[in-house]
């Protein structure tokens, strides 16, 4: 067979039925204009640390870190007022300030806030139940004075993109309480090596030039030269780790000062692909995310420490039959090989040996930590009476050594894993040997959201069980990563992504990237039902809208109270035990 | 059937058990307030409006839906509960027979439907949904026409794209008599409902013997207008058990909320006679 194919090319390449070109490679696209590197620009980046550590020596033949910077870096002259960053929006670069002066955000005023009033949170009985009579008609209906004129932030553009900027800059400031970022300084990596939303805001208080190097520069940088990585590392462990620590059930038992040592000897590990969603297309019944899943360990190798996930999906396999099968998932929080170091430090005689393989599922973000730290710094938290019990165990560390590890329903799990509806966190599921079809979840919904439903109610089944085209709230949420404004967010503190129909701008970027196609742009009209049009172009304007999980309704999602019959609910599809507690209900 | 009505009773045990005791207990009441003549109408005529009253507290549920006042799964399971005790109440209201007077009549015959339509909409409820989950080809109700006018559509183009290539009369007439018609609109609904229906088979039947008669272009297309038929068949099922699974609830509903005005009427009808009496 392989040898006919051969032929086959051999003949259709001398029937001169094929072009040759040269194959494309990784920067054939690089992140911004490399001609805005001058020689002064680079100077001036690697005057300053962590780039100032940077040695040719350490980086393989054939690499150089001078491409690295310069086809993963894009240089950005922002003017007084620009926003570099914004609360909750999602970031994968990190940044380092060359000239001019920035100003974080640690908070920022009431009247400052950009958010559509409509969609502030609903705290009384009457204002919920107004909605019976104040939902016009006619869907989508908007306060068509918020757009535009009103608006604290602007946009231009620059460097051929969008950017936002504050209206007015020193009222904010006198408002806000904030902090100056001086030249020099580097920040912004705990988003681009976590995918953890932006902690800040970050405006630019006088004109200011920018470095900005995405992940997969610094991902590299930190691979090959060590200098570089225990800069950044520390630098990660030092704003990061204390937070990130306290969010784990058994670590947050740690002192401080331990949480730092720990995090000193720890590595931080990026694998996989930050856009698995982009090969996938949309996902629906017939489809799959087909992106090439890479091997973090496999089963039989030495197990040299345990692995915390900080972000995305681990998949856990073990040999059978000719092949492997899943066992189970990981994510965020979740730990690996906590049991196997637990028993050898019992029994030295038992290997620390890697009892499955374990791969990342599009992205994972996670720290290895050694196991000699493994020993002499968490086993003794696990060993103090009363403090870890069984069952947190069995939630932080899934037992997937041990023998009595429950198999799931394996055809639902692959399920979940291959369309990688996993990643909801607030999936809604739907029970079709329950449903009835009544659509007064649909109705429910649509009371709650201008008259338009915020789902449709059909999507991937399996089984008796539908995962209904309703956002899920993921816990990576791909929507949020192309957003030029900054609309699309994680509401801070939860789970919830919202949209921010002010600063929607409507260019369909989120609704294009969300894998579940559960994201619809709409055209929206004025108080009177008049269509909105965009005065330049004169095409309507669009808004992006989805689920938004009822957040600023009372009592929560709308759709799940709403169903008579209990066949519909919103969960937490990487949660087992809640999964299989719904099903057996 | 009998799979998911088992597992619902056996899901409502403990709900039964507390519900056949208030049964027990007001059977018990209205002996003893029959056998010393105290006003048993009157207080089992209350209670019904009362229960009436609640049960209809279930629509108004569903239109405040924004409103943190509990799950519609409570809701509902309390309507059905309450529903129970409203059938029995009822006959210790009204006897076993119709009662006299053409609004007392209609009162109670509006009662009955309202009753069956109910148990009949949760029998339903409960045996349905698995059925149409397994028949194959689920789609919402409301896409239904949609689909079965692109069948049609398709169809049709099949056979006039045949006429224009070369034509097959044997096709084309029993096309247009009997296979146009049946992807016309929705067929054999009630041998739907109860899984009987048989006038796919019997035209794909009839195209097969037609293949006898027609050359192999034709054929092509006779196998087409098979598959057509085929899926029209499913789509048909699906048709019927979702509608019926819808209808109900407009009888039941529509019927309710007549219910509620009579009731009221009902109850000024029999004071005012009470007061011309007397009483
Ligand atoms: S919009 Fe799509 S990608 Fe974004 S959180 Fe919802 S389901 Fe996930
Ligand atoms: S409310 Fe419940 S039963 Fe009705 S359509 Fe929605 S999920 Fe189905």
């Amino acid at each position: 067979m392989a040898n006919e194919s051969h032929t086959e090319l051999q003949d259709r390449a001398e029937s001169a039925a094929m072009l040759h070109i040269s194959p494309p490679t990784r920067w054939d696209q690089p992140f911004g204009d490399k001609q805005q590197f001058t020689p002064e620009m680079v100077q001036a980046i690697l005057r300053h640390e962590p780039f100032s550590l940077l040695a040719a020596e350490n980086f393989p033949t054939g690499r150089n870190f001078h491409d690295l910077l310069l086809n993963d870096g894009r240089i950005t002259h922002y003017q007084r007022g620009d926003i570099i960053t914004h609360v909750g929006a999602y970031g994968s670069s990190c940044f380092l300030l060359l000239s001019g002066e920035l100003r974080l955000m640690l908070s920022l005023p009431e009247h400052f806030d950009v958010s559509d009033k409509k969609r502030d949170k609903i705290t009384s009985v009457y204002s919920a139940l107004r909605q019976l009579w104040s939902n016009s008609a006619i869907a989508e209906r908007r306060d068509a004075s918020r757009y535009g004129k009103h608006q604290e932030i602007n946009t231009r553009e620059a460097d051929g993109r969008l950017i936002h900027m504050v209206e007015n800059l020193p009222e904010l400031i006198e408002a806000a309480h904030s902090e100056v970022v001086e030249s020099g300084t580097f920040f912004g990596e705990i988003s681009a090596l976590t995918r953890a939303p932006r902690a800040a805001m970050i405006v630019a208080e006088s004109d200011a030039v920018i470095y900005e190097l995405r992940w997969q520069g610094l991902r590299d940088l930190r691979k090959w030269d060590a200098g570089f990585r225990i800069w950044v590392d520390r630098l990660l462990a030092q704003r990061n780790m204390l937070p990130f620590f306290t969010q784990n059930k058994i670590l947050r038992h740690l002192p401080p000062e331990q949480i730092l040592a720990v995090a000193e000897h720890a590595s931080f590990e990026q694998l996989g692909d930050t856009h698995w969603y982009r090969k996938s297309g949309k996902i629906s019944s017939a489809n799959r995310v087909n992106s090439a899943e890479e091997i973090i360990m496999a089963q039989g190798s030495y197990l040299d420490g345990v692995l915390l996930i900080r972000g995305g999906f681990v998949r856990v396999m073990e040999s059978y039959g000719s092949a492997e099968r899943t066992i189970g998932v990981l994510t965020e929080n979740q730990m690996y090989g906590l049991h196997t170091v637990l028993e050898h430090h019992k029994n030295p005689q038992r290997p620390l040996i890697m009892a499955h393989t374990i791969k990342a599922m599009g992205y994972v973000d996670l720290l290895r930590i050694p196991t000699h730290i493994v020993i002499s710094h968490i086993l003794p938290i696990l060993q103090l009476k009363g403090l870890v019990s069984r069952d947190l165990l069995e939630q932080v560390a899934p037992a997937f050594e041990q023998e009595e590890f429950e198999h799931r329903d394996q055809a639902l799990l692959e399920t979940l894993l291959d369309k990688h509806i996993i990643n909801g966190t607030a999936t809604m599921l739907i029970d079709m040997d329950r449903c009835v079809g009544c659509d007064d979840c649909v109705r429910a919904c649509a009371t709650a959201h201008d008259n338009n439903p915020r789902f449709i109610r059909h999507g991937t089944e399996y089984a008796n069980l539908q995962f209904t085209n309703a956002c899920m709230q993921c816990r990576d949420p791909v929507c949020t990563v192309d957003c030029p404004t900054g609309a699309i967010v994680r509401k801070e503190g939860t789970r919830v992504i919202t949209i921010n129909d002010t600063a929607c701008i409507g260019c369909g970027n989120c609704a294009r990237s969300c894998p579940y196609d559960n994201i619809r742009l709409v055209t929206v009209s004025d108080q009177q039902g008049r269509l909105l049009m965009n005065e330049e172009t004169n095409q309507p304007i669009k808004k992006a809208t989805k689920c938004d999980l009822c957040v600023d309704q009372l009592g929560g999602p709308a759709c799940a109270r709403a169903c008579p019959h209990d066949a519909l609910t919103r969960i937490d599809t990487s949660d087992p035990k809640a999964l299989r507690q719904w099903l057996d209900r | 059937m009998a799979g998911p009505l088992t597992h619902y009773f056996k899901r409502s045990l403990s709900t039964t058990l507390i519900l056949a005791l208030v049964i027990a207990g007001l059977i018990t009441v209205w002996r003893i307030s029959d056998t010393r003549f105290y006003q048993v109408s009157e207080w089992t005529g209350w209670s019904l409006f009362g229960l009436v009253l609640l049960l209809v507290l279930y629509n108004v549920r569903k239109k405040i839906s924004m409103l943190p006042v509990g799950r519609a799964w409570y809701w509902r399971r309390m309507h059905t509960w309450l529903g129970w005790l409203a059938i029995v109440v009822f006959v210790l209201h009204s006897g076993w027979q119709p009662p006299a007077g053409k609004l007392n009549f209609i009162l109670w015959l509006f009662m009955l439907i309202i009753f069956a339509s109910g148990i009949f909409g949760l029998l339903l409820s409960i045996a349905l949904p698995p059925r149409i989950t397994r028949s194959e080809g689920r789609v919402q109700l409301e896409r239904i026409p949609r689909i079965r006018a692109g069948l049609l559509r398709k169809a049709d183009h099949l056979i006039a794209r045949l006429a224009k290539e070369q034509g097959s009369q044997p096709l084309t007439d029993f096309y247009t008599q009997q296979i146009r018609h049946y992807l016309f609109k929705p067929r054999e609904f009630a041998a739907h409902c109860f899984n009987s229906a048989n006038q796919a088979r019997k035209l794909i039947n009839s195209l097969d013997t037609l293949s006898r008669y027609i050359d192999k272009t034709a054929d092509e297309k006779a196998e087409q207008l098979r598959q057509l038929i085929d899926y029209k068949h499913r789509l048909d099922r699906q048709y019927s058990l979702q509608f019926l699974l819808r209808v109900w609830t407009y009888v039941h509903v529509a019927f309710s909320i007549s219910l509620l005005v009579l009731v009221v009427l009902h109850v000024i009808v029999n004071y005012a006679y009470h007061l011309e009496l007397g009483f």
